[in-house]
């Protein structure tokens, strides 16, 4: 098969449908990619039109533009929209087009959970937009500080919008952090060792961890909260046992690593772009590494830095003040070694570089700022005004959007396929830098001023009013500049030439392929002996799309890629990957319908919906289900691999893991708060404590035990190749017991309304029980296989799937009935 | 998969050990340690000062840990890396948890 032919067979199998049909059924990395940049974009100019008219606002004093409950909605929707709607996505959508071509594979791991990520984030940001349009927006600031957000400070649906909206779109977070893992770990170019990944993929698979490790105590603080909103179950009051600094501390634990999840990515693409744009490589790879990770670690030691104010012991400020300057470390580490990088090579003044420049200079005062606001003193003078205000932004506009205009300069003739002509980039760059500048450096001075955010007007008399103007005047200059940005981004894509391959003389992988790609990325899998292959045989695009490495011969329809061991690289099995579909979509739109049925509080459709997910779901993983065993296959170069679903830990193993993290970090969180609430929260304890049942508790621990144990059995068996039956009747009956046990216990858990003590209980238990019951679906599902499938030889992997769930499960039953039935005897 | 916990474990330690001696600090303050006699100091400040050498040890111990032929990874890459982050990991540990030293009270 010569090249041509070899490009066509592949592009039929690869593509994605023609027309809306493939907007919605695609499942293609590189479709959805550029979907979500494209969705993430418009909800930047979203979020950038509401900053306008903040700063119209607060342009002039006594300003009467808009009237303050506007004004709330606008800077509250402009926080919400710049960083659930914008920044996140942006990161997702790059890393889900970028991250198969840098590591040399065709798709990532789990092309339907892409698609189906994508839907829910465009479903819940259209919930928000509604929100906006209709006059309904949340107006409590990004924050949805307790009490201002509860329902006696705000009880329309305002805030509701919010915590549900917000949930929805995390979920697609998740599940892109998800995938984002699993795909560096095992879909990555055979010989692509830990140590020759593209520094891209370190910073992205660091950035999808925090992303598990962060957003669960997000999406927590958030359901506690629509249910104190709801059915008045008081976490964060007061006077009932529960606290709002409760709140506060599972928004920050996102909070915090939220910036460096926003940064990171950031950071990703300067590592990458600038050693080309200085025409050498990276200086201290490993360094740069270490110091990702390292910031990674520290920034979910800062989450207290947000609440200095609120009257927490000296030692405790003390601890959170010194990690807060400790995080500059690897910081300055990432600085240094990029000034090292431009110092060894040669540099050249490209519009990417002067993005990278203007970074610099951002990013750097947006740092020092942040290791003035960590020591406590200044943070009190300085807390909530507009030097907060300045600082964030020097942090998250320096650190995120200059280097991504950066990195979108340089990827749009990848992108594109095109040359870039019209210059309009370089003068929005200075209009975007200098009007960013001038509108920012004013807001810092405001600020020490006395100026406090959030502030829908202010007095002449208060010495903020040429400040303010200055400060106006320059953001408009900024907003001009992005336009143009937006204008030559449109232009470039329209109206410029075809471009050579390798424009800028890159050294990785995606530059070693046609302009714009194909669908199916690589013809052949190339075997990568370095970090930068293409640097170092400039003959590697031609060698690929000749068919010279691995699955270089198309077999009928399949859609092929490899997998290989997470730390050499060595191939280890063959994956065949899904076609389109719209299932993605289909089970997107039942996830929002229980969101929205929880929104308008119609709860009859949660459970509809809920049984339309599991439908879907168990749809969705039977089709994965093969009957036959075609075992080892020839994938090129006289290589024989198992298909992946024949292995002991197959791509679903992973993505199970993974997901798991998110899962403990979300019961760790609530243990926090139970904890929490027990030692710190006021008016405690509580009137009534859960009493000891001997029952409830001997019928779940054993249960849980049984059920563990069954699976275990189970998965023996099918590693022998014996009958599955024993184990999973044991697993069955244990989750049936520990159900049961759950579901007393949950009955007594007392007045939810009156005490948060009775309220967290049944959280915890609530939680408990849904997971068990997870749990029991997967086990009849595996045994459903098992009776239907006979000896097929996925069971294997399926089991361990299904062991880590219900160990999973058995653990969080044993716990949560523990820690409640024994609460009383802990006072 | 070992080589990924390899490189996470100094730090994901550290931080595991930053959350146990705030939360001792709130655990102590509320059950009233400061407030208990122990031969000259408080029971808060031994109890916090404990904790800050026994952290100190347990990242210590995963720094040899790291450095030893049983744990260390055979990717020179993951080696260093790993015991970069074990360094930087108990020097966090040191400049975090070193006001459980300075300032043991409840104010």
């Amino acid at each position: 098969m010569n090249a041509l032919a070899r490009h066509r067979a592949l592009s039929r199998i690869w593509s994605s449908q023609p027309g809306w049909r493939g907007v919605i059924s695609t499942v293609n990395h590189s479709d959805i990619g550029r979907m979500f940049l494209l969705v993430a974009t418009l909800f930047f100019l979203i979020g950038g039109v509401l900053a306008m008219l903040i700063r119209t606002q607060l342009a002039t004093p006594h300003s009467a533009f808009v009237a303050p409950a506007i004004y709330d909605q606008i800077f509250t929707m402009h926080g919400t929209v710049m960083m659930f709607l914008f920044a996140i996505p942006l990161f997702e959508g790059a890393a889900v087009y970028l991250l198969p071509k840098l590591l040399g594979t065709r798709d990532l791991a789990y092309p339907r959970l892409s698609a189906y990520g994508f839907w829910c984030y465009v479903f819940g940001g259209l919930m928000l937009v509604f929100a906006l349009l209709a006059g309904l927006a949340p107006d409590s600031g990004w924050f949805m500080y307790p009490p201002l957000s509860s329902s006696a400070h705000s009880p329309g649906v305002n805030t509701d919008f919010w915590l549900i909206g917000v949930t929805f779109v995390e979920v697609s977070a998740i599940a892109a952090a998800v995938e984002i893992c699993v795909s560096i770990l095992k879909f990555r170019a055979p010989g692509m060792s830990l140590d020759l990944m593209p520094i891209f993929a370190w910073y992205a698979l660091v950035t999808a961890l925090m992303i598990l490790m962060g957003f669960p105590p997000l999406i927590l603080g958030s359901i506690l909260l629509e249910l104190e909103r709801a059915f008045g179950f008081p976490f964060f009051e007061s006077a009932l046992g529960g606290s709002p600094l409760l709140w506060q501390h599972l928004f920050w634990l996102f909070g915090h690593p939220e910036v460096y999840i926003i940064f990171l990515p950031a950071a990703g693409v300067i590592s990458t772009v600038l050693p080309v744009m200085a025409r050498t490589t990276l200086l201290g790879y490993r360094w740069v590494v270490a110091a990702a990770v390292a910031l990674a670690f520290l920034s979910f030691g800062l989450w207290v830095h947000h609440m200095f104010a609120t009257g927490i012991p000296h030692m405790g400020l003390a601890f959170f003040s010194a990690a807060s300057t400790l995080v500059a470390v690897p910081t300055g580490i990432q600085i240094f070694a990029w000034l090292g990088t431009l110092w060894k090579g040669r540099p050249r003044l490209t519009l990417p570089m002067l993005y990278i420049i203007g970074f610099f200079f951002t990013f750097v005062i947006g740092g020092l700022t942040g290791v003035m606001v960590a020591i406590v003193p200044f943070d009190w003078q300085a807390h909530d005004t507009a030097f907060i205000t300045a600082h964030l932004h020097y942090v998250l506009f320096g650190g995120f959007v200059f280097p991504m205009l950066a990195g979108l300069y340089y990827w749009l003739p990848q992108l594109t396929g095109r040359k870039r002509f019209f210059r309009i980039g370089e003068m929005a760059f200075w209009l975007i830098f200098l009007g960013f500048n001038g509108a920012f450096v004013a807001m810092h001075w405001a600020g020490l001023l006395g100026q406090r955010r959030r502030i829908a007007w202010y007095p002449e008399d208060a010495g903020w009013t040429a400040i303010n103007l200055f400060s106006s005047i320059s953001s408009f200059v900024m907003a001009i500049g992005v336009a143009m940005v937006v204008f030559d981004i449109a232009l470039h894509a329209l109206l410029a030439i075809r471009g050579s391959r390798n424009p800028w003389g890159a050294g990785t992988l995606e530059w070693a392929m046609p302009t714009p790609p194909a669908a199916y990325n690589f013809a052949s899998i190339p075997i990568v002996g370095d970090r930068e292959p293409l640097a170092r045989d400039p003959a590697l695009a031609n060698k690929i799309a000749r068919g010279e490495y691995f699955l270089g011969e198309p077999r009928g329809e399949l859609r092929e890629t490899l997998t290989v061991d997470a730390a050499s690289g060595i191939p280890e099995a063959l994956v065949i990957f899904p076609g389109n579909s719209t299932l993605p979509i289909a089970l997107a739109a039942a996830t929002g319908a229980a969101f929205l049925g929880a929104l308008i509080r119609v709860y009859w459709v949660i459970p509809l919906a809920l049984l339309f997910v599991v439908g879907l779901s168990l749809r969705w993983g039977w089709s994965q289900h093969a009957a036959n065993c075609p075992g080892f296959q020839n994938v090129g170069r006289a290589t024989l691999l198992p298909q992946a679903i024949e292995t002991d830990r197959s791509p679903g193993w992973w993505g199970s893991v993974f997901l798991l993290v998110a899962d403990t970090v979300l019961f760790g969180s609530l243990f926090f708060g139970y904890a929490f609430l027990w030692t710190v929260g006021p008016n405690w304890p509580p009137p009534q404590w859960l009493s000891l049942s001997v029952l409830e508790l001997a019928l779940g621990l054993i249960g849980a035990a049984a059920a563990a144990i069954g699976l275990h059995v189970a998965a023996r068996a099918a590693s022998r190749g014996a009958s599955l039956w024993r184990g999973l009747l044991i697993a069955l009956a244990g989750a049936a017991m520990t159900i049961a046990a759950l579901a007393m216990t949950l009955t007594r858990a007392g007045q939810l309304t009156d005490y948060a003590y009775g309220a967290t209980v049944f959280v915890m238990i609530a939680y408990a029980l849904i997971h068990a019951a997870i749990a029991a679906i997967m086990i009849c599902s595996l045994a459903y296989r098992t009776l239907r499938g006979g000896a097929s030889c996925p069971r294997k992997s399926n089991v361990n799937i299904v062991r880590l769930w219900t160990d999973y499960a058995a653990f969080v039953a044993a716990t949560s009935l523990v820690a409640t039935q024994f609460s009383s005897y802990l006072t | 998969m070992k080589d990924v916990v390899r490189i996470v474990i100094a730090m994901l330690v550290w931080l595991a050990l930053f959350s146990a001696l705030y939360g001792l600090e709130g655990v102590g303050c509320a059950a009233g340690w400061q407030h208990i006699q122990v031969t000259g100091a408080t029971l808060f400040q031994a109890a916090m000062t404990l904790a800050f050498f026994v952290a100190l040890l347990i990242l210590a111990a995963v720094l040899v840990g790291l450095r030893s032929p049983l744990f260390r990874s055979a990717s020179p890459f993951i080696a260093h890396i790993s015991i970069i982050l074990a360094v930087a990991a108990l020097v966090a540990g040191a400049w975090t948890l070193f006001p459980a030293l300075a300032l043991s009270h409840c104010a």
